[in-house]
């Protein structure tokens, strides 16, 4: 069992990474609690020994989406609720940052989850397709779906 | 802007609110408390499991090891097995210095009654004796009535018992006590007061070294001098092995039997 200054330092470190995985996958407040409670309490009673700090945050980002794959099975899960509060107010939030999140949280779950590991952490096609255990050429499809999507609404230049 | 930046900056701006952290870190420093607790519990409860696991085997052990019937075999060795609830043998008793000798050359620890019988009777120091002097007595006692009865006749269709030289007999716990006492098998015990009826005065010490064989000899004389020819049990029979001697010392003329 880890140590609770490791639990604090890892709650510090990762909050803000699980908190955008959870915006991702979640449609509420309420069961993005949950997650962070379900995705810390795997951290404190696993013996995993972490190799780096990539790797740690891999493995956090992996258990988290996996967390909330199995919320969402869950029969009992809170009812989902309007993007506006699945998107967490902040003061440097402005109004694009907003259209831009809507916009991809708007994508279906399976284009949301590829953008958001590839655009955001910056993950390649093959990391991405181990982390969700789907090949590599369907991770490729659905990145560039997801891309025809969001050029459609958000307008812009290819990133490529 | 290009698009990958596009969504970098939005999803930058998603944050764990502090909230969200403090209530984790409570509930995360909570949990931890409550599985610290819950070790020492499990480690306690582990303890007393491991503690009731040794006073049941050893309980069980002792359970085993009670015997709760006996069977006294009496040729002139004089043993006694005791017998647990499970018909094993638990307990070998020799009563004079044959019997501990015999007890001590044969194993009949851990087995049925019955078998141990066969496996006591099969033995070679146990042959040369009842080669030697015949008569075999058995006894059985029982938990109770119906136990002494099962005991007896399964001793019965042993291939030894089936001899008409083998007596068996039931015995009770107040008379084995006494026997015991007296530092006698209950067998050689129950021949004594048969013998005691007929000659009050006979003690322990004259009938301890004789066999089984002379006892009843003695037993069938005596009856056969209160019941003029009577036909006692096989009091015809053995006859022919009984070896008298004269007994001096003895005001009433009661044979003394040549010992071993």
């Amino acid at each position: 069992m880890r140590s609770e200054s490791e639990v604090n330092r890892a709650v510090d470190l990762y909050a803000d990474t699980i908190r955008r995985v959870c915006t991702v996958y979640l449609k509420n407040y309420a069961d993005t609690e949950d997650i962070f409670q379900t995705v810390f309490l795997k951290y404190i009673l696993s013996s995993v020994v972490f190799e780096s700090d990539e790797h740690e945050k891999a493995w956090f980002i992996r258990v988290t989406i996996n967390s909330c794959k199995d919320l969402l099975k869950s029969f009992f899960r809170k009812n989902t609720v309007s993007l506006d509060e699945v998107i967490p107010p902040s003061e440097e939030m402005t109004e694009e940052h907003r259209e831009v999140l809507e916009a991809v949280l708007s994508l279906p779950a399976k284009y949301r989850e590829v953008i958001y590991l590839h655009y955001y952490e910056g993950y390649s096609g093959v990391e991405i397709a181990e982390m969700l255990n789907k090949n590599v050429n369907t991770i490729y499809t659905l990145l560039n779906r997801a891309k025809e999507m969001l050029k459609k609404v958000l307008g812009g230049d290819d990133d490529e | 802007m290009m698009m990958n930046n596009k969504i970098k900056n939005a999803f930058d701006k998603v944050r764990a609110e502090d909230e969200l952290k403090r209530n984790t870190k409570d509930f995360l420093s909570a949990r931890a408390a409550r599985t610290v607790s819950l070790r020492r519990f499990q480690r306690t409860a582990v303890a007393f499991a491991c503690l009731a696991l040794v006073m049941l085997s050893f309980g069980g052990w002792r359970f085993y090891m009670t015997p709760v019937s006996a069977v006294s075999i009496d040729v002139n060795p004089s043993i006694e097995l005791g017998v647990n609830r499970f018909d094993r043998v638990v307990a070998v008793e020799g009563y004079n210095d044959e019997g501990i000798d015999l007890a001590e050359s044969v194993n009949l620890k851990n087995l049925n009654y019955s078998d141990a019988i066969e496996t006591l009777f099969a033995s070679e120091t146990m042959q040369s004796y009842v080669a030697e002097d015949g008569l075999v007595s058995i006894t059985v006692i029982g938990t109770d009535e119906r136990k002494s009865e099962e005991m007896i006749s399964r001793i019965r269709s042993c291939s030894y018992a089936g001899s008409p030289d083998v007596e068996c007999h039931k015995g009770n716990r107040t008379e084995v006590k006494a026997a015991h006492e007296a530092g006698m098998s209950f067998g050689k015990y129950r021949a004594f007061l048969e013998i005691k009826d007929f000659d009050p005065e006979i003690t322990i010490n004259d009938v301890q070294e004789l066999t089984m064989r002379q006892m009843r000899d003695r037993i069938n004389e005596h009856s056969g001098e209160s019941n003029k020819h009577s036909d006692s049990k096989g009091a015809g029979g053995h006859s022919g092995n009984i070896h008298h001697g004269g007994n001096e010392g003895n005001p009433d003329g009661r044979q003394n039997h040549g010992g071993n």
